[in-house]
């Protein structure tokens, strides 16, 4: 590079200041575009993944549940109890009817009491999925390459005070299910002497707002479980409540109504493989199995999970995928027009010099501030494309400048 | 009479503006001596400037013949212009068009540049 090109680039950055500062702006605002779309694309990313982690256990590799989970079942099953009609619909095709006391609905779900009446003010149901006998497990177990199986049975707590989440859980085997990535920040774990306790652990964040703690006493269906344990967190709408499997099966209402077809049901199977090699076939053999349940693993949870969990995921990731996509060629444009202006503005002055004898093609001096990084990745993408667009502009409309015949450049000024 | 070393024969020059043809040039037979003084005159927009712009190589004629030394002006291609632009001409424009980060020398040493890097068609032939 010579000289005479070193010298009249430094005096067109220093001599322009305000012109080099309008593009450096213009880059710095494309860089900017660019590492914002990444940053908020990997934190959508992030946030589906931590939102799907709440809806299976580290240690688990296919999730077994009854059939298609039923939304706002626990608003449809309030009206219903407090309808006059015989029968009521709580989800499209799931039909309610009153048996005696109870609701029967979808043919099988006995969901609890319908006849509001002193003292029963509360309802113990399965939220999400029509039960199964936990006799399902020994059978899934003995599958070839299941390495462990665990029966939960995830249910929810209406009561005057209000509506929580409880599961039930096995108390001997915390490497499966929903609280195998959980960790005890105050109290204790279950133990296996806990099965048939009335213990509870709380979620910390439930527990922060019921102030709740170690030792605390809570409710369920007329029976007091005392709390052993706070939990951090885990996932982004973990249950509110876990007790021991079998107290959740049968809480011990004082007149069992509520809670009859629950003994020995689960609605949720979680199923380790021995290998991640044998997810198909045990995937295959578990649908053989129990063919109206859905199998789901991990690699497909994104795409298994129902309702609005997994629209929210699918868009967030195609928004971010065209966002990021669109920021990108914002970000080259926005680099391309800084620069052709630059250059288009100056032809008069690449006509002078050609008019001398010939224009020395303007390399469109880049300058590109930092922006506070994301990843080393991302910014030199941006820099990147920020210098492409600058350097593939500037040569453009330098190569139609030195086009022009001198006359022409010079008309343009005349 | 010296020795011609410009020659122009029915030289036309026309530009486009506005959808209309204008005819800056048209018709134009001129001849100019080795170390001939020439002075042009006529009223604004009669097309001084444009026979300056042609003798001086910086356009090119829309018909006719225009050479120098016995060189198609109208030929060359555009770097032989330039060189021959460096070499040869020396053109002040009526409004100077200086570069404004360069100074006068820069500018004058920029204009020589390609000049002193070509080899002289005389030297290469």
């Amino acid at each position: 590079m010579s000289r005479f090109f070193l010298t009249y680039l430094r005096r067109e950055l220093s001599r322009r200041v305000r012109q080099t500062a309008f593009v450096a702006l213009g880059l710095a605002l494309g860089v900017g575009l660019v590492v914002t779309v990444s940053a908020a694309s990997a934190g959508v990313k992030k946030a589906e993944t931590g939102v799907l982690s709440g809806l299976y256990g580290v240690g688990t590799d296919l999730t077994v549940s009854g059939p298609a989970p039923l939304t706002g079942l626990a608003q449809a099953t309030a009206r219903c109890r407090h309808s006059t009609s015989r029968a009521c619909s709580i989800a499209p095709g799931v039909r309610c009817t009153r048996q005696g006391p109870n609701l029967l609905c979808g043919g099988g779900a006995l969901i609890g009491p319908a006849k509001k009446s002193a003292g029963d003010d509360e309802i113990l149901y399965p939220p999400l999925n029509a039960t199964v006998s936990d006799s399902t497990l020994p059978a899934v177990a003995r599958l070839h390459d299941v390495a462990a199986v665990l029966g939960v049975l995830a249910l929810v707590y209406q009561w005057p005070g209000g509506t929580y989440s409880v599961d039930g859980v096995s108390t001997g085997h915390s490497s499966l299910g929903p609280l195998s990535a959980a960790s005890v920040v105050a109290g204790h774990y279950f133990t296996v002497a806990d099965s048939d306790a009335d213990g509870a652990l709380v979620d910390s964040a439930y527990a922060a707002a019921s102030n709740l703690r170690v030792g605390s006493a809570i409710t369920i269906r007329h029976v007091r479980f005392t709390v052993i344990g706070i939990i951090a967190p885990v996932g982004a709408s973990p249950p509110d409540v876990y007790i021991p499997l079998s107290r959740a099966q049968a809480p011990g209402s004082p007149d069992k109504r509520d809670v009859g077809n629950l003994a020995s049901q689960v609605n949720l199977i979680y199923v380790a493989a021995a290998s991640a090699a044998d997810f198909p076939a045990v995937q295959s053999e578990i649908s053989r199995l129990l063919p109206s349940d859905t199998v789901t693993d991990a690699g497909s949870l994104p795409r298994e999970v129902t309702g609005s969990l997994s629209t929210v995921s699918r868009l967030a990731s195609d928004l971010g995928r065209w966002v990021s996509v669109l920021a990108l060629i914002a970000a080259f444009v926005l680099a391309c027009l800084l620069m052709m202006g630059a250059v288009v503005h100056r032809s008069a002055e690449f006509g002078t010099l050609k008019a001398g004898s010939n224009v020395p093609v303007t390399w469109g001096a880049v300058t590109v501030p930092l922006v506070p990084s994301i990843t080393i990745g991302v910014i030199a993408l941006a820099v990147v494309l920020a210098i492409v667009g600058g350097l593939l502009a500037g040569l453009f409309g330098s190569w139609r400048a030195a086009r022009l015949r001198p006359a022409d450049a010079l008309r343009r000024v005349e | 009479m010296t020795e011609a070393i410009y020659q122009l024969s029915g030289v036309r020059r026309f530009f486009e503006k506005d959808g209309e043809i204008v005819r800056a040039l048209d018709g134009v037979d001129l001849s100019i001596g080795q170390g001939e003084f020439l002075a042009v005159q006529g009223q604004t927009g009669s097309g001084k400037s444009t026979l300056l712009f042609l003798l001086g190589g910086l356009d090119r004629p829309t018909e006719g013949h225009l050479s120098f030394k016995g060189r198609d002006l109208a030929g060359l291609r555009e770097h032989e212009l330039a060189t021959l632009r460096a070499r040869e001409f020396g053109f002040v424009f009526q409004t100077f068009h200086l570069v404004p980060t360069l100074s006068a020398q820069e500018a004058g040493r920029a204009a020589r540049r390609r000049a002193d890097r070509q080899p002289r068609r005389e030297h290469a032939g």
